[in-house]
């Protein structure tokens, strides 16, 4: 019975994107550029969870769908944000991260050379990126003395991004520390995953429901 | 072990995440109270900036002011005085030739007459610009004696009562007032085909109150609106009467009813 109730728990909340992309679906025409393609992000977000699902579902190695899907994930989300930036060195910055993270992506897989297993260096690293370029969007947003941050847009996906991946990143190195590569260190970022998935998919519709 | 480790990690798990929530609540607060402070700056800015374009019909008033009286000035004390050299030099003239000569003596009496008419034309028109009345002996005399010469000139009959007035009004509100009962009685002569006029100034607690009111025609009432004049009919010499009383802080209405005269009330602040 908790079982059940466990699968249901995670399998709905892997599914919260839709909140967000079905509002930015329907107010399409009037979003600008960044908004837009993090909604590319959104939709290949809700694929990569149908697919990794079908996957498991039919007991199959998921695990390269997720590490192919970390470079699109680069590629969408740091393009988004060098998009909002006012500051071209910034922008350049952003932009450049990409390929310093398609650098280590490579590198990773070259010395492993396995593509079916978690990695040790690449998802981290994807975190921290996506934690820093979240964070200087957020304290651009907090200078802009036009608009308040509660009515920007980048405020928002800076905060859902900020609190999706800060929060997995936590977890993530917390449950290696103090419980190794295991099982349950699977189990807990499966508890909380959902549920940080879930929070940072409303503060993207908020994100959406804006002007 | 194990599950005292998931314990941690959900407990450290959840600390981080509580963090992170608050950090994002914080950047919200933050931002909220920094947009209250520059919506209070922009506010004060649009109060100053209001302040500016309230000063600037006081100012361009002020310099009217200014203009009148030295223009005034120079009427009373260049043009007139030559005047009156010119009328003594007809005097002595008409002495030394006029009585011998009948008919030279006749011109130069004209001429004099004509003189005469023409000075006391410039001393009105001076008057009118800068009453000096107002400067030397006050603000309850100057509307007497207005009222007293318009009833002069043209056979209209003011009746004037000034009650409960301190000896001395600010300036501003005593030339603001006088001016307003000035162009008052210019339209009253000029449109209202009226035979009386009552004038009355008041003191009411801390307002000046000054009431004109005539049996003249009046003006037409705009439609659907009984008692207010048409504003179409409100001539340029109406809305400087309201911009000087709103110039002095206080305010001026216009009640009108086609054939039953009008009454101007203005009301301001002492």
């Amino acid at each position: 019975m908790e079982k059940g109730v466990l699968y249901y728990y995670y399998f709905i909340l892997q599914y919260s994107p839709l909140i967000p992309l079905v509002l930015g679906a329907v107010r399409f025409r009037h979003l600008e550029h960044p908004r837009r393609l993090f909604l590319l992000y959104l939709l290949v977000s809700l694929l990569l969870t149908i697919a990794m699902t079908i996957l498991a579902l039919r007991h199959q190695n998921n695990l390269w769908l997720m590490n192919l899907g970390f470079l699109v994930y680069a590629g969408i989300i740091l393009w988004t944000f060098s998009m909002w930036q006012k500051n071209h060195a910034v922008k350049r910055i952003f932009r450049g991260a990409i390929a310093f993270f398609c650098l280590v992506w490579g590198a990773e897989f070259l010395i492993s050379q396995n593509l079916f297993s978690y990695t040790v260096i690449t998802k981290p690293t994807l975190d921290i990126l996506f934690i820093a370029a979240a964070c200087i969007t957020i304290f651009q947003a907090n200078n802009e003395t036009d608009v308040p941050v509660v009515d920007q847009p980048k405020f928002w996906i800076g905060s859902g991004i900020l609190l999706y991946y800060g929060g997995i990143l936590t977890i993530n190195l917390l449950s290696k520390e103090l419980l190794g590569q295991s099982q349950d260190t699977l189990r807990a970022v499966l508890y909380i995953q959902p549920a940080l998935n879930l929070a940072a998919h409303l503060l993207y519709l908020n994100g959406y429901r804006l002007k | 072990m194990t599950a005292n480790g998931l314990f941690w990690v959900v407990i450290f798990g959840t600390i981080a995440v509580v963090t992170l929530v608050a950090f994002i609540v914080a950047i919200v607060l933050i931002n909220q109270r920094k947009f209250i402070r520059i919506q209070q700056e922009k506010l004060r800015e649009s109060e100053k900036l209001q302040n500016i374009l309230r000063e600037i019909p006081i100012q361009v008033l002020k310099a009217q002011e200014e203009e009148r009286r030295r223009v005034s000035s120079d009427l009373h004390d260049g043009i007139n005085q030559m005047l009156a050299s010119l009328k003594y030099q007809l005097h002595s003239l008409r002495e030394t030739y006029g009585r011998e000569q009948t008919q030279l003596g006749t011109s130069i009496d004209g001429v004099s007459a004509g003189l005469h008419a023409t000075m006391e034309e410039i001393r009105r028109i001076s008057h009118n610009l800068r009453p000096k009345i107002l400067d030397d002996l006050g603000f309850q005399p100057a509307v007497r004696n207005l009222c007293d010469e318009f009833t002069a000139r043209t056979r209209i009959h003011v009746t004037s009562a000034i009650t409960g007035l301190p000896d001395h009004l600010p300036q501003e509100i005593e030339l603001g007032t006088f001016r307003i009962l000035q162009e008052a009685l210019q339209n009253i002569e000029k449109h209202a085909s009226a035979t009386k006029v009552r004038v009355t100034v008041e003191k009411a607690e801390t307002e000046l109150e000054m009431e004109i009111t005539d049996n003249g025609k009046g003006m037409l009432t705009a439609p659907g609106n009984i008692g207010q004049p048409d504003s179409r009919q409100n001539g340029l010499g109406m809305s400087t009467m309201r911009e000087r009383a709103i110039v002095m802080g206080g305010n001026l209405t216009v009640s009108s009813d086609d054939g039953n005269g009008t009454k101007i009330f203005m009301r301001v602040p002492l």
